[in-house]
């Protein structure tokens, strides 16, 4: 299989997965979208697993972590400014709605930040990276 | 023999966001219960006017309805302010409960006694969390 069929099977079993998980929501059948959505899994897992080709390499595992990178930055920051728009505001006019949103976002901004650098810790050990190379 | 297997890394890394992820879930909580002893507030003064806790009393207080008691007793415990505790004293019966009572049924002797526990000193770690 090259990759341009393996690219028309992936988009199709896309389909498939969507035009099942909709069905699903309209007739209010989470065992229907599960299902879909695990068949749509394991297929495309026997797929990947008969073709030959080499699909992601090393160009497209950086771009996808430059990506990913940029994404967390993008979000973290716009989440964070959020937080602090959403308690100045929330404060200045008393209003626990707005504050409380500001709290939760100001926590998952830590949250995300906590995750990121134990993510980063991890997979730099992952690779090798001794305690000498961070000093 | 399996565990020398296993990667330490990982292992390190699953508890470190399992800690993590409890933290973020803890917070969230405290911050939803924040949230709602606020909003008891709000409508309790806008209803009797006056200060958080003085309103919240005037509802327990009031016999008129009966709609809201339980969760003023409730705010009145995570606020921890002194003065409401013997005033929510004064309502309890002293029987001893076989279950927790429905919040439908009048005060609840459970909810007040779990209020009063508050105010005498117990201890409360969420109200530590939102209040600061």
């Amino acid at each position: 299989m090259n990759y341009q069929q393996f690219k028309r099977i992936k988009i199709l079993t896309t389909s498939f997965v969507s035009a099942t998980v909709a069905v699903a929501v309209v007739y209010n059948n989470i065992i229907l979208a599960l299902a879909g959505v695990i068949i749509g899994m394991i297929f495309l897992f026997f797929v990947r697993k008969k073709t030959k080709i080499i699909l992601v390499d090393e160009r497209v595992q950086n771009i996808a972590g430059q990506a990913a990178r940029l994404t967390y930055v993008i979000l973290t920051m716009t989440i964070a400014f959020l937080s602090l728009i959403f308690l100045g505001s929330g404060r200045r006019m008393n209003d626990i709605n707005y504050e409380t949103l500001g709290v939760i976002l100001s926590y998952t901004t830590l949250f995300s930040i906590a995750l990121y650098s134990l993510s980063y810790k991890y997979i730099s050990k992952k690779y090798g990276e001794t305690d000498d190379e961070q000093d | 023999m399996i565990l020398k297997k296993i990667d330490k890394n990982l292992i390190t890394y699953i508890i470190g966001i399992s800690i993590i992820f409890f933290l973020f879930i803890f917070f969230i909580i405290c911050a939803q219960i924040g949230y709602d002893v606020k909003k008891r507030c709000e409508m309790a003064q806008s209803r009797y006017g006056g200060e958080c806790v003085d309103a919240l009393m005037y509802q327990v207080a009031d016999d008129s309805s009966q709609y809201g008691k339980n969760s003023a007793i409730w705010a009145l415990g995570q606020l921890g302010d002194k003065k409401a505790l013997s005033f929510l004293e004064k309502y309890d019966t002293g029987k001893l409960l076989p279950k927790r009572e429905s919040w439908n049924e009048g005060i609840s002797q459970y909810e007040l006694r779990k209020a009063i526990k508050l105010l005498r000193g117990g201890f409360n770690l969420s109200a530590f969390i939102w209040r600061n």
